[in-house]
Formats: structure tokens, sequence, C-alpha cells
């Protein structure tokens, strides 16, 4: 990983974090969380994670 | 604070030998010069240390080549490697090389982690990267400022946010396309203007009012009643009969293919064929839009002839005309390609809704068997396949290439609509054909009209509760999606608020040092100054430029400024950049930078790295002969490294770089006076001109571009005199040079190469020029300067220690 990654991987944990924190543990966002690694999103696996979480059946979880 | 002490390159990009690159000399890591012509391999060097540092080389990405292209053509695995030796104990030596068998994992020597946290920021920078600083527009600017400033990834970060916003929103716009297609059935089922389950159940339960069954008009309690009413048609056979007939009816009027794809078709076919017939060689000739736009506004007053330096192509006229003709064309093209790109959309939204033909005959008919012509439902089964496959062809067709249109393309699209439009024809003739048979075979099977009532009503009970069932599955669904869309929407918004004012700190931050470099840049430049970088809010990735110009804020900074003072806007952020968060590395590559900038702006440069990075190691790379002579001169302690010739199985040819005085010696030392003779000649009348203008000597003008040389030196020498009075050691030194024989031979001979010249002629014009040179230039290693005149009565150099001036009775240099 090169020190630029580092600097934006810091950036995005980061805000990460903060947003968890704010938005109470958000299943979206802890979705982009999993699909984030070392700072790049594996787009596939977000839009996949974003459909698994479209399904009704899984309204009793807050989104 | 670590430096470079060594950097070692071989195999890698257009060197195969190892070349080391020393930059320790005695106890110091020194700055470097390097010199070579266009090819020399240079800029393999700015390439490996970005491999090296960040693990990418960015500007090869953009092209496409990816870590393949890495290596030099013939390097054996194990030979591509780069190797840096840094200052600081802690990193030492950290080499990369580069593994054939996994090209993007090269194999890591050393620190490399630790040399990596040392270097947060680029520290080197292209000429290309000013360029697309200057032509961008506000979007790409963003993505070149991002290169400039080290966010390249947590910009890529947002770009792939987007990008999955996107298309999920394709995908719940195509649920609530669905949703809508739901909806429709269900006005028509129950007869209804709105989709209302509470009026819906009202008319099911006054179905079930007929037979006594249970009238609440409840989801669950009109389930029970349907339950047993589908137990009355099923125990009575000619009733169950009727109701396959009526199923089938169902059954075939839900199989449908949408009307408006064979016109579709035909308008997307339309359009690629403009397209292919539009593009002159391929689409991505469309990049060539804003470097246009720029030239459009740039090339107003230029008017010269032949071959477009933007496009290169030979014009007849005007080359505004000719750059706004090929901007008009671009232009027509790009409406063009949009008009393919929504139709090619409209296309996919309406195969995306198309559900099996095939699938939903046989879900909907379950498991009802009604004795039908078996011919004609053969031939309903074969054309509703038939159909189903071309939409699958279809589907597979649309991800073409845009940027290829080629006639196979256009050709199967015109297939697949022929084919289709027929396959319509078909399938319409043998669903009618159906419909009316289970019609027929309805109205003749029973013609108990209590029967027949019964199988009506239970259809309508049945088929009802399923479309409830359905309606509110897709409502659910979607109203589940459109939440986590919103949600997901305001988080990557959240990303985008965070990222930009992440951004513009970073802007603020280095606002002060982008100030002070493009004011030193732009010193010549009048009512100049104050240059900002400000983010756009009404976009995701877009920065404006803003210049004070004659007292007023000027935005965007286009609207005046040049290019090479846009270029200066460029090199000032990434040295404020660079020097401000690279905290830890000492080190700048400034690779071809000064390419834009004339003779006036150049010694600029000069002054801004002596003034504001003489405590930073720079490596300085040109192919411009002449920035090299200034450089060499201004920047006396620096390491030269000339690149003299390139060979493809080997590199770079390296050799010191030899001040052109030293070249002269070693010219006479091979007894080679013709190039010791033209070597000097360049050299002198170049120092010859510069001093010329800062001692402001009257120089008559002409406009031939002939010998100027002798001219020069004269006007020198009577400025000197008339200024600093004839015993002056300068006047003096000059009127030795101005009277000798070897220089009145040498002069002949520059002129006239035909003119004999003897090697020892030579010899003393250099000794006498060395002399003038030594009073001439500021003997401050860092300074090297050729005095200015102050418009007093002296001469003084940049730094201030030498100071030429009349001295009664007799003139001396005065040192500070």
């Amino acid at each position: 990983m090169s020190a630029n990654e580092t600097t934006a991987t810091k950036f995005i944990s980061e805000w990460l974090n903060n947003t968890k924190r704010t938005d109470n543990n958000s299943a979206v966002v802890q979705a982009i969380s999993e699909a984030t690694e070392k700072g790049i999103l594996e787009e596939a696996k977000l839009l996949e994670k974003l459909r698994e979480l479209a399904q009704p059946e899984r309204e009793g979880q807050k989104a | 604070m670590t430096l470079i002490k060594r950097i070692t390159v071989s195999g890698f990009r257009g060197i195969l030998s190892s070349l080391p690159i020393d930059f320790f000399k005695g106890s110091k890591c020194q700055s470097a010069v390097l010199y070579g012509g266009n090819g020399t391999g240079k800029s393999s060097i700015t390439d490996s240390w970005e491999w090296l540092t960040t693990g990418k080389i960015q500007h090869l990405a953009r092209e496409g080549a990816e870590e393949g292209a890495y290596p030099h053509r013939e390097a054996k695995q194990g030979e591509t490697c780069v190797e840096i030796e840094f200052s600081d104990p802690a990193v030492g030596v950290v080499k990369l090389q580069f593994d054939h068998n996994r090209v993007t994992r090269p194999i890591v020597a050393g620190n490399l982690d630790e040399a990596r946290s040392l270097i947060t920021h680029p520290c080197h920078i292209r000429f290309g990267d000013l360029t697309r600083f200057v032509f961008f527009r506000k979007s790409e600017r963003y993505d070149a400022l991002a290169s400039l400033m080290g966010f390249v990834s947590q910009m890529e970060y947002q770009k792939a946010l987007r990008r999955v916003q996107t298309n999920f929103d394709r995908e719940v716009a195509q649920l609530a396309h669905l949703k809508g297609d739901v909806d429709a059935r269900f006005k028509a089922h129950f007869a209804l203007t709105d989709v209302e389950t509470k009026s819906a159940l009202k008319k099911l339960s006054d179905t079930c009012k007929k037979y006594d069954l249970p009238t609440e008009p409840t989801l669950e309690s009109t389930k029970k009643s349907n339950e047993s009413l589908q137990e009355l048609v099923a125990k009575d056979p000619r009733a169950k009969q009727l109701a396959d007939y009526q199923l089938l009816e169902t059954a075939l009027r839900s199989c449908t293919v949408s009307s408006e794809l064979v016109e579709q078709l035909a308008q997307l076919r339309d359009a690629a064929g403009q397209v292919k017939a539009a593009q002159k060689e391929n689409l991505e000739t469309q990049l060539m839009i804003p470097l246009l736009q720029a030239a459009d506004t740039l090339l107003v007053k230029v008017k010269p002839t032949g071959q477009c330096p933007l496009c290169g192509t030979t014009f007849n006229g005007d080359l505004h005309e000719h750059v706004r003709n090929e901007l008009a064309k671009l232009r027509h093209l790009q409406e063009l390609t949009n008009t393919l790109r929504q139709r090619r959309e409209a296309v996919a939204r309406t195969l995306a809704a198309h559900k099996e033909i095939i699938q939903t005959f046989d879900t909907t008919l379950d498991a009802a068997k009604p004795d039908i012509n078996s011919e004609a439902l053969v031939r309903f089964r074969t054309a509703a396949q038939s159909t189903d496959d071309c939409v699958s062809r279809l589907r597979n067709l649309l991800t073409f290439d845009s940027t290829v249109i080629d006639d196979e393309l256009i050709g199967d699209l015109k297939t697949e609509r022929v084919l289709l439009t027929e396959l319509e024809s078909d399938f319409a003739k043998w669903k009618t054909a159906l419909i009316r048979e289970a019609n027929s075979r309805k109205a003749t099977a029973d013609r108990d009209p209590t029967r027949q009532k019964l199988v009506t009503d239970s259809h309508f009970l049945n088929f009802g509760l399923n479309l409830i069932d359905e309606l509110e599955s897709k409502t659910m669904r979607l109203k589940r999606a459109r939440e986590i869309l919103d949600e997901y929407n305001a988080t990557v918004d959240d990303y985008v608020t965070t990222c930009l004012a992440d951004v513009q700190k970073r802007f603020d931050e280095i606002s002060e040092k982008v100030t002070t470099y493009f004011e030193v840049l732009e010193k010549h430049t009048p009512g100049l100054s104050g240059p900002k970088l400000k983010l756009s809010t009404d976009q995701d990735r877009s920065v404006v430029l803003e210049v004070i110009f004659h007292g007023d804020a000027v935005s965007p900074a286009y609207k005046y400024l040049s290019e090479s003072q846009l270029n200066s806007f460029g090199l000032a952020v990434f040295l404020a950049s660079a020097t401000h968060f690279n905290k830890e590395c000492q080190f700048l590559i400034l690779d071809d930078v000064v390419n834009s900038f004339d003779a006036y702006k150049r010694p600029l440069v000069i002054d801004l790295i002596k003034n504001h990075f003489k405590d930073r190691q720079v490596l300085l790379m040109t192919h411009d002969r002449f920035w090299r002579e200034l450089l060499h001169r201004n920047l006396p302690t620096w390491q030269k490294i000339d690149f003299r010739s390139y060979t493809y199985g080997i590199g770079p040819s390296v050799f010191p770089g030899l001040h052109t005085l030293e070249k002269v010696g070693d010219a006479l030392k091979r007894d080679e006076p013709d190039e010791a003779c033209r070597t000097l000649f360049q050299y002198v009348e170049d120092v010859l001109q510069e001093v010329n203008e800062k001692f402001e000597c009257e120089v008559k003008f002409n406009r031939r571009n002939e010998y100027t040389l002798e001219t020069l030196l004269d006007r020198l020498r009577i400025r000197a005199a008339d200024k600093l009075k004839p015993d002056h050691p300068l006047t003096l030194a000059l009127t030795e040079l101005y009277s000798s024989n070897a220089y009145r031979n040498w002069a002949t001979h520059c002129k006239n190469p035909q003119s004999p010249i003897h090697k020892d002629e030579v010899t003393e014009v250099l000794t006498k020029w060395r002399a003038v040179e030594s009073q001439l230039f500021c003997q401050d290693k860092t300074c090297y300067d050729i005095p200015r005149y102050d418009r007093k009565s002296s001469f003084v150099c940049s730094c201030g220690k030498t100071r030429l001036v009349k001295l009664v009775p007799s003139p001396v240099i005065v040192a500070k």
C-alpha cells in the first residue's frame, strides 16, 4: 500500500467511524464499511449488500 | 528529515542496464540537474520513483498501461528493479523488484512501509501534470489537482460510491417499473381507477356473498372463502374444465412483448449508424473537446497556417477557424454519442422489464391442463421461446463498446429487429388464436350460466387475491429499496461534504505558499496576484481558479491567464503541497516543468528554487540545452548529469554534466578546435545577451536573425567603461578580450567557418573570457548571479554580496 493510500485510508476510515457513531450503527454504513478494504471500495460487493438490505424481510432491522 | 543518496534503476521502462544516479557527494546529499534529449530515458527515473513510492504509475494507468508495461521489453525475471538509498538510517536501502509472475505484487527488500510513510504526498511532477491542470474542465482539473496534491485515492473512493449509487438507483427504478405493471393489472382486474386494496377486498367480499361464504372484507377471511370456492370448482369436472380454459386465457393475456421494442431497436440502430458515420478515427477523439475549447479561446489572435498543433492535421486558412470547425465536428459527434447512449438506455429499460414469456405462461397456468388445439399451443410456445431467445441475444448485444461502433453491431441490430418484428407477429397471431379458441371452448364446454358464473367468480377471486399479494410484495420491496437508497444517498452526500471540507482545508493550509510561489513566478506580470483555489459547491468534484487581476478578483482565472501563467499556478500548487505535506522528505523531482515558460520566466524558477527551496533536495530534469546552461551557471553546487545518447538494449549513456566552458576545454584537449569554437560561441553569445539585458546596454535592434556576438561585446565594453570607468577590472577584462587578435580571428571564424582558426587562439579566447566571467558573476556559490544595473550608479547581484561600483580614484569589487 502506498503512502498516498495510507493518507486516504486514514481519512476514509475516520469518516466511516464517525458516520457509524453518528448513525447509530446504520446497516448501510456497515455495508460500506464491509465493502471497503484499505481505502478501496469493492463496488460489486457493496451493490450486493445493498440488494440484500433492500429485501423486505429485513425490514425488522434498522436500515 | 530524509534525503536521497542514490537511485538505481534497471530493466525498467526505457532503462535496461543498471543505472545508478548518485546524489551523495562528500558528506552531503546534493540536488542535481539531469539533462537529456527526448527519448533518452529521463522520465523512466520519475516513473521508477512513482512506482516505488506509490506502487502505481498514474499517467500510464490513465492510458490503460498497467503494471505489465513497467519492465523494459528485454528485461528477464529479476532484472526489473528500482532501489533507493535514503539518508535516514531507519529506512536505509529500499528495493522494489518486478515479479513477472505476479505483476501487481513486486518483491520488496528493505523497509518500504517506513519509506512510504515519509512520503505522504506526491513529490514528483511532470510537464504533463501541469498541462492537464491547464487544459482540463472544472471536474477534470479537480482530478489533476488531486494528483498534484495527493488526494487521488480519496477522490477515487468518492467516484466508486457514486457509481454504486447510480447502479442501485437504476435497480430501484426498475422495481418501480415492475410495481407500475402490477398496479395496471390490479386496476384492470378490479375495474378500479386507483390502487386501493380496501376497495378490491370489498369487491371480493361481494363475490363471496353470492355463495354464502364468509364475507368479512379482510385478506385472511377472503383467502378462506377462496379456498372453499376453489374446492367447489374442483369437485365439479365440467366447472374444472371451464376454469382451465379461463386460466389459459389469463395465462395467454399475461404473455406480452413490449410494443415499443421494435421501434426502439430501429432508433438505436440509426443512432449507432450516425455515430459510426460521424466518427473520424474513433470516439476517443472526443477527448480533444476540452483542448479545442481552450484553443478556441486562446487562438483568437493567432493566425498561422499549415499543420494544426492540436490534432496534427493540415489545414487551410485561419487556425482559429480550423479549431472551431474541429470543435463543431466533435461536438456534433458528442451529441450523436449522447443520443446513442440515451437510446441504448431506453432499450435496456424495456428489456429489463420483459418477463420471460414461457416462464410467465407456465407459472400462470400452474397445474391446469386445458384441452386445446395442440398444434396452436406448440406454435405459440415456439414463437414465445424464440422471442425470449431474441430478447436474451439483445441483452448481450447491448453490452457493446460505445467507443467502437462497427458494421457488425449495426448489422446485428438490424437482423434482430427484423426477426423480432416477425416473431412479434407470429407470437401475436398464435396468442390471439389460442385466446379465441379458449373463449370458444369456454362457451361450448358448458352452457349452464350458473356454472359459468361460478368459474368466472372463482377466477376473479383467486386472481384478485394473487394480485393483492403481488401488489403488497412489490410495494413492500419498493418501499424498502427506496429507504435504503435514500439512506445510501445521504451517506454518500455526507462523504462528499466531508471530502470537500478536507480538500478545502488542504487548499487553505497551502494558500499562503501558493501565493508566494506564484508571485515569484509572475513577478514580471503587472497586476496579477493573489491566486486562490475555490471548490464549487454545485458539483461533486469541481474547482475554480481565482486570481486578483488589477485589483479585481477574477474567477475563473482562465479569462485572463495565459497557458504559462496557469502553469505557474499549477507549479505553485504542486510545490506548496509537496513541501507542506511532506514534512519528513525533502526530495522533489521536477520533470521538464518549464516547457511553457519563456526565457524571461525561467530565471524566476531558479530564483524560486534558490530562495524558497534551498533546504530541499531537487532533481531537475530537462531536455532543453539553454535551460540546462542557465541551471548550470546559476546552481553551481548542484550535481550535473547528462544523458548523452540512448541505446535500446542498454539505456541512456550517462556522463557527468560538464559546464560549457569545461566542455570547451575538453574539446581543446581532444584537439577539436572547431567544436570548441562553436560551443564557446553559443555560450558566450547567450551570456552576453543576459548581461546586456541586466546592464541595460543600448544595443542596436535588428530584425534579422544574424550574428550579434560582436555587437553585444562591444556595447557591453562601452557600458562598463561609461558606468564603471575604463580602469575597472571588468572594463579591462572586456577590453583585453575585445582587442586581442585571437578574439578577432575567433569572431571571424564564428561568422565564417571557412576562415582558419588555431587551437591556441581558441585557448586564448577561453582564458580571456574566464577573466571576464570572474568579474561578472557573483562568486558566492549559492548565488553566482550576474549583477543588474540598479538605476543609480552600480550593478548588484540578487544576493547583494557583489556590487560593481564606480570608485574614485580606482574602482574595486566590494564584498559585503
